[in-house]
């Protein structure tokens, strides 16, 4: 499959790899319709992240369409549009059930945080999204099926990956309240949407 | 960063500063703000422009990258009021303004985002017409374009503000 990989500082390339496989038995692979560059890619791009590798696959902000399911998927089948969220998570944590996934227990043995797609050995070790094929584990949690009747194209919804609910929980998280005065430092993509 | 600015102003009809261009960004804030904000939301992160400093120690390791963004917001929160970083920074800082924070009785907030459970609640906004984010794509381009996609967007470009990449 094609994918954008990691070469190294202020180096990215497109290369062919070896195709995304189901490994774990709640695993599914997406083929990749849509997939975005965040701004965190150019931390990794900047060679700021520990833990990246030559030929690391980078992204974490894909959709598409289901492509295969490990035997005990039963959420979503091969065919179901689905947004791939940049968290990693199984959903029966503690912090998955508390709404809190963006920390699950289980998502990253390297570390007590969280696991990210597409962000070095780090946080988890998870393949990215800039690719044709990606390996989403926990499909009975991570995937948001996009409804068979909803007519939307990708664009519109492509960015409930990260930024959209990066922007809206951080303004929820804040407190904010209607009648507060709000700064917002920052104008790219994040701070767009915040605003 | 000024088309940015620009783009900030017509779709989300705020008031716009470029720090660069404004003389005591700090200064300039506090008075329109009368005072401080109650909200401060941090979405730069490590990416702010660093000090001399700051690019030494960083090089180094020594320094997680720019503190500069966090210090303005540290300065133009009002008292008891809330600071939220959603920008990334680095793992370690020096000269982190502890103090100052604690004895203007400042809420810092931070983290990674669970965007998982709010998928379903802004899916239908977006449904709806509430919400629609597609203002913000300025480039769309073929996977196969991915070093020039990730050059533009790190130059900030041809008025780059988020790329698109089409396997």
């Amino acid at each position: 499959m094609k994918a954008v990989t990691y070469q190294g500082k202020k180096k990215v390339e497109v290369k062919e790899v070896g195709d995304a496989k189901l490994i774990k038995r709640d695993d599914m692979l997406v083929r990749v319709t849509s997939t975005a560059i965040c701004g965190s890619d150019l931390h990794i791009y900047h060679g700021l992240i520990p833990g990246m590798y030559d030929d690391y696959v980078i992204g974490h902000e894909p959709m598409g369409i289901v492509e295969e399911t490990g035997p005990d998927v039963t959420r979503v089948k091969k065919g179901d549009r689905v947004i791939i969220p940049f968290n990693v998570a199984c959903g029966e944590c503690f912090f998955c059930t508390n709404q809190m996934e963006s920390q699950c227990d289980n998502a990253n043995d390297a570390k007590d945080t969280g696991g990210y797609f597409g962000y070095s050995e780090t946080y988890g070790g998870y393949m990215g999204g800039q690719a044709e094929l990606l390996r989403v584990p926990f499909g009975n949690f991570v995937p948001f099926k996009v409804p068979e009747d909803a007519e939307v194209e990708d664009e519109k919804i492509l960015f409930l990956s990260d930024i959209l609910p990066t922007a809206y929980w951080g303004v929820d998280n804040a407190g904010v309240k209607p009648g507060d005065t709000v700064i917002i430092l920052g104008c790219g993509p994040v701070g767009l949407l915040t605003q | 960063m000024d088309y940015r600015l620009e783009h900030a102003k017509r779709t989300n009809h705020v008031e716009t500063y470029n720090f660069e261009k404004t003389h005591d960004i700090d200064q300039t804030l506090l008075e329109a703000t009368k005072g401080g904000a109650d909200v401060v939301i941090d979405c730069v992160g490590l990416d702010a422009k660093r000090t001399a400093m700051e690019k030494v120690e960083t090089a180094l390791m020594l320094q997680g990258g720019s503190l500069g963004a966090f210090n303005t917001a540290a300065n133009v929160v009002r008292k008891f009021g809330t600071i939220q970083v959603i920008g990334v920074y680095g793992l370690k800082y020096n000269m982190f303004p502890f103090g100052h924070l604690f004895e203007r009785n400042v809420q810092v907030k931070m983290g990674q985002a669970p965007v998982i459970h709010y998928m379903p609640e802004l899916f239908r906004q977006i449904q709806t017409g509430k919400i629609d984010p597609t203002d913000i794509i300025t480039h769309r381009l073929h996977i196969s374009d991915a070093p020039r996609a990730y050059e533009i967007f790190d130059n900030k470009d041809e008025s780059c503000i988020k790329v698109v990449l089409k396997p």
